[in-house]
């Protein structure tokens, strides 16, 4: 089941994972397809003000909306995207989140009327918390599946994420500082490929 | 790979190569010696690209971490702080000091870290300056502004020990009279004082964009102070909707305005403010909002659009009619229609509180047309909207109030030349439309008994504008402009004259070098053009550009539009080269200042095609090279436009242009289909009877004539010639008939005779009347007659046009360029002389006319056989 699982992520697009979705029983699927838009949902409930265990129960209830909406065949691929179909869900999950936290004081009649970004802006957050999430199942994939040394991935890291200088890390782990920029380059390259592959598997988005 | 080869620069010199930060100048030109390190450069560089993506979506992912901890007493560089006064949407307000000055100031900060865009750290500084330079009574001083180490920003601002604006104590229906007007009194004091604070800030360049109960405090002594001006912009991205898009909420939607709620961010000027305004004066004096705004967001923005607020007196009491009007006026949902600034709401609250009448008479300014309109059928609602489209152009789109993005641009440098133009400009509008509610048949000094036509409305427009608008020509000269163009517009180009001359007087007194002189100058320019004086509308042109590129700063978009205007005097001169060394001029001009202006590159590129496509040439193979190159530009053309979207206006041109090209090489199913898409757009974009339509009518006509399917062509051509019989002025007449005679070509192919005679008839009349000179157009006509009184056996009558038509057509051929044409048609009409001869049993005739069909015949195919 994990390898399925896995496999899913990788290679199977949202359009079949949305087929799938159809059998209750399905828990993969499912999961999957959690995997996949949790994290962005998540983010852009952060994005709209709320706080982080709050974004993450907006997450949870959006998801469950839809993948009930979904199964009820309220759901239409013509009608419209994916992510405005979940967008829509998350929006009033906010609003009722906000409402029932009350946020502002001073104007107690205007609290839970906060402005709502327009589509397109939500859908420029939509496409930014997509690449994120993108980016970091690529990190996620090549840290699993590659064959690249250890020790060239964790002076990746350490360079890119940790903002260490090349020096630094090469005198640590024994490399030259051009080694450092061989492998960068290629697990960069890698890195790409990866994206590129897991943004097709969006296109259903 | 540490024995590193001396003669290879190192790796690391590379990577700061790649980054920029190599100061080394050796050690630059070394790597760039150097093919392989360059491709490591390179290398570096795209990855970077990748890597800082990455990076950022691993450490800000907002899914991720929580926040930060409690900030430390040392977070703001060069403050203490005390202690958190507020935290939410906007960031977090602290009370600090200024270590330097001991001061007590408010910081507010956003932190870094979030998904706040990084702006250019000379911005940030420019707008915390402008904001800083403002000194109000009534608006919270900002000090000071700057990065945190965390990637935050922060502002820091004048303590105000104050309570915010409530209407807690709002007025109570149970309070005594006195008691009660007493408060309202002080509400509105308090919100005129608040009116001039934003006033104060929008004459800056300033808009609030978050104007609301809880961004005005009231200090202990009574005083409104407005908190946070231009803080929302500062301190989020580009504009108060895009502090959205860093995951705050500016504002609440009770004070959004509907372009705020419904517009892009393009719409938003200093009006939303004014918005905002009324709907705080409501709320302060009816203790509730203009609208439910409990409902969901739909439901709101529902209301905020089209809902029109109950109005105040109706909802407390104490309140009247003109509380009613002035609220109404603030909060109108169309820009246009609200008070035009801060301070003309300030001034009108003044008013009522002096018991002087007020300007907010409702039922009165800029929305009449529109509303004139609504209420009347026919004419002049026709009248109205055209009126509106017309002028529009000229003054009521452009002539807006300026908007504070515009202001913001020359606060630096001319702030003054932007009040100057922005009182101008509501001046105009006011004066304008004073003159035309004058005018209004109501009132009784419209035209007795019906409703009056446009023209009849410019007329009176330009007889009272003098007496309107004394003491200010320049307005006089802006709205003689306008109505001169309309006049244009509506084909009285000796009436437009009048009003173009009148204006460049005013101006030319005024300052020689202004725009208004050349705005005039243009105007008779295109006068001229139009009665083929193409000396004088060289001057007038040449004249244009010479202001226009004097103009400081310079504007490229005018300074190309005069570039083109006189490209086409000069195309019209048949002075090509000239002509296309002025259009990539200015192309020139628009490309050094960036792609401003999409439409007027565009209107270039269309007339560099016309040029290339109609430059008459020498041998064949010039001329394939001249439509090939006419076709490059026009697939630039069309890729430019189509990078806006698939429907665009701008396309219709290019489409079309690209028909044409298709068509004079001979490709006319490409052709067709090239025109049917450049028709459905502009049939998408005009109205049914526009010219433009008919134009598009005609190509789409003479293609498919060309294919040889006249049932389709004669339909097309139709078309064209019902739009043309609508429109006065010899340039669509002119169109008319030279749609009228392919018409008849078609009429005749199809079988109805008596229709394609009429139609040469008419042709004939309006040739004979605009252009007698042209023996092609004259030729084809006279032949086209001809031929249809053959067929209808009417052989007598059809002797002399075909004679005539033959003479013309002889000469056309001699010495017009579309030699191909005439020489066609003469045959045609050789052939249909030899008929009417015969019908006419004139025997000896037709014989000598078939001899001299059989000599031309010959003398054509003996030349193509030596070419």
């Amino acid at each position: 089941m994990d390898d399925r699982y896995r496999e899913l992520l990788r290679t199977t697009t949202t359009t079949s994972l949305l087929e799938g979705l159809f059998n209750p029983d399905d828990e993969v699927v499912w999961q999957a397809f959690d995997h996949r838009y949790r994290p962005i949902i998540t983010a852009v409930a952060r994005r709209l003000g709320l706080s982080g265990s709050d974004a993450e129960d907006v997450a949870q209830e959006t998801l469950i909306q839809f993948v009930r909406d979904y199964r009820a065949g309220r759901y239409q691929k013509e009608r419209g995207r994916l992510r405005g179909w979940i967008v829509g869900i998350a929006r009033h999950r906010v609003i009722d989140m906000q409402r029932s936290r009350g946020r502002r004081k001073e104007v107690p009649g205007a609290t839970a009327m906060e402005r709502m970004p327009q589509d397109n802006e939500m859908d420029k957050i939509w496409d930014e918390e997509l690449d994120r999430s993108i980016l970091r199942q690529a990190v996620e994939e090549l840290r699993r599946t590659t064959k690249t040394s250890e020790k060239s991935i964790r002076a990746f890291e350490q360079v890119v994420f940790d903002r260490r200088p090349v020096n630094a890390v090469a005198e640590d782990l024994g490399l030259t500082p051009h080694d450092i920029y061989v492998s960068r380059s290629r697990i960069t390259m890698r890195l790409r490929e990866i994206a590129e592959r897991l943004r097709n598997l969006y296109e259903a988005d | 790979m540490s024995e590193e080869h001396p003669a290879r620069p190192d790796i690391e010199a590379i990577a700061a190569y790649a980054r920029g930060e190599l100061d080394d100048d050796k050690m630059r030109s070394f790597i760039e010696s150097d093919e392989d390190a360059m491709d490591l450069v390179r290398q570096i560089q795209t990855d970077d690209e990748f890597l800082t993506r990455l990076a950022g979506a691993w450490s800000e992912a907002p899914g991720g971490s929580g926040r930060a901890a409690p900030p430390p007493v040392d977070m703001v560089p060069g403050y203490r702080i005390l202690g958190e006064l507020y935290s939410g949407g906007q960031g977090t307000v602290y009370r600090g000091v200024q270590e330097r000055t001991k001061r007590t100031v408010a910081l507010k900060v956003m932190h870094g870290g979030g998904a706040a865009p990084a702006k250019s750290r000379a911005r940030f500084s420019r707008e915390v300056e402008l904001i800083a330079s403002m000194r109000h009574p009534h608006i919270v001083t900002v000090y000071d502004g700057g990065d945190l180490p965390d990637g935050g920003c922060f502002v820091a601002m004048e303590f105000i020990r104050g309570v915010p604006l409530v209407r807690a104590d709002a007025i109570d229906r149970k309070m005594d009279d006195h008691t009660r007007s007493g408060l309202i009194r002080l509400k509105l004091e308090q919100m005129a004082k608040i009116c001039d604070a934003v006033q104060y800030a929008h004459l800056r360049g300033i808009i609030h964009r978050d104007i609301k109960p809880g961004n005005i405090l009231i200090d202990r002594d009574g005083e409104p102070k407005v908190l946070d001006f231009g803080v929302a912009k500062v301190l989020g991205a580009q504009d108060g909707m895009d502090m959205t898009l860093t995951g705050e909420f500016v504002g609440t939607f009770a004070y959004a305005a509907p372009e705020q709620v419904s517009g892009s961010s393009d719409d938003i000027d200093t009006r939303c403010d004014i918005y905002a305004l009324g709907v705080v004066t409501y709320e302060m004096l009816t203790g509730r909002f203009p609208y439910d705004i409990a409902g969901p967001v739909s439901q709101t923005i529902k209301h905020i659009n089209e809902t029109s607020p109950v109005p105040p007196s109706r909802v407390a009491s104490g309140l009247d009619r003109e509380i009613d009007a002035i609220v109404a006026t603030a909060m109108a949902k169309s820009c246009d229609r609200r008070y035009q600034s801060a301070g003309s709401l300030a001034a009108d609250i003044r008013r009522y509180l002096a018991g002087e009448p007020i300007e907010a008479r409702r039922d009165s300014t800029g929305y009449l047309l529109a509303k004139l309109a609504r209420r009347h059928r026919g004419p002049i609602a026709f009248a109205c909207v055209l009126m509106i489209s017309l002028i529009g152009l000229a003054i009521w789109m452009s002539l807006l109030y300026v908007r504070a993005a515009d202001a913001e641009k020359q606060a630096a440098e001319g702030l003054n030349a932007a009040l100057v133009e922005a009182d101008k400009r509501a001046s105009v509008i006011e004066v304008f439309t004073d003159m035309i509610e004058a005018n209004r048949p109501e009132r009784g000094q419209g035209i007795e008994g019906r409703e009056p036509t446009i023209r009849e409305m410019l007329d009176l427009a330009a007889g009272t504008v003098e007496h309107r608008a004394i003491g200010r020509p320049d307005i006089v000269a802006a709205i003689q402009l306008a109505i001169g163009r309309s006049y244009l517009s509506l084909g009285l180009p000796e009436e437009a004259r009048s009003q173009a001359e009148g204006a460049l007087g005013i101006a030319v007194e005024f300052d020689e070098g202004s725009q208004q002189v050349a705005d005039a100058e243009e105007l008779l320019g295109w006068l001229a053009d139009r009665d083929k004086n193409f000396d004088e509308a060289m001057d007038r042109f040449t004249k244009v550009l010479e202001i226009r590129r004097s103009a400081d700063p310079m504007d490229p978009i005018l300074v190309a539009k005069a570039l083109m205007a006189v490209a086409d005097i000069e195309f019209a001169l048949k002075n090509y080269e000239r002509s296309l060394e002025l259009v990539d001029e200015g192309l020139a001009v628009l490309g050094e200042a960036g792609e401003q202006d999409l439409s007027q590159t565009v209107r270039l590129l269309n007339h560099k095609t016309r040029l290339f496509f109609s430059w008459p040439r020498e041998t064949a193979l010039e001329r394939r090279r001249d439509l090939d190159n006419a076709e490059q530009i026009a697939l630039t053309a069309r890729e430019l436009c189509e990078d806006q979207g698939m429907d665009v206006p701008d396309l219709i041109t290019p489409s079309n242009n690209l028909a044409m090209i298709a068509k004079s090489r001979g490709e006319l199913e490409q052709a067709e289909m090239q025109m049917r898409e450049a028709l459905r757009l502009c049939q998408k974009f005009y109205p049914s009877t526009h010219i433009r339509i008919a134009g598009m009518h005609r190509n789409l006509g003479l293609i498919r004539q060309d294919r040889g399917n006249h049932v389709m062509a004669e339909q097309d051509l139709a078309q064209a010639v019902a739009i043309y019989r609508k429109h006065p002025g010899p340039t669509p007449r002119m169109y008319l008939a030279r749609s009228l005679v392919p018409l008849g070509v078609s009429l005749l192919q199809v079988g109805d005779y008596p229709a394609a005679r009429d139609a040469a008839q008419e042709a004939l009349e309006i040739l004979e009347e605009l252009n007698p000179g042209n023996q092609l157009r004259l030729g084809l006509a006279l032949a086209l007659q001809g031929a249809a009184l053959v067929q209808l056996g009417e052989y007598q009558a059809a002797v002399q046009p075909l004679l005539a038509g033959y003479d013309a057509l002889v000469t056309a051929e001699l010495d017009g360029h579309d030699q191909t044409s005439a020489r066609d048609a003469k045959f045609k009409c050789m052939s249909d002389l030899i008929r009417a001869y015969e019908g006419l049993s004139m025997a000896e005739e037709a014989e000598s006319w078939r001899g001299r069909l059989d000599v031309a015949r010959q003398a054509i195919s003996a030349q193509e056989s030596v070419e």
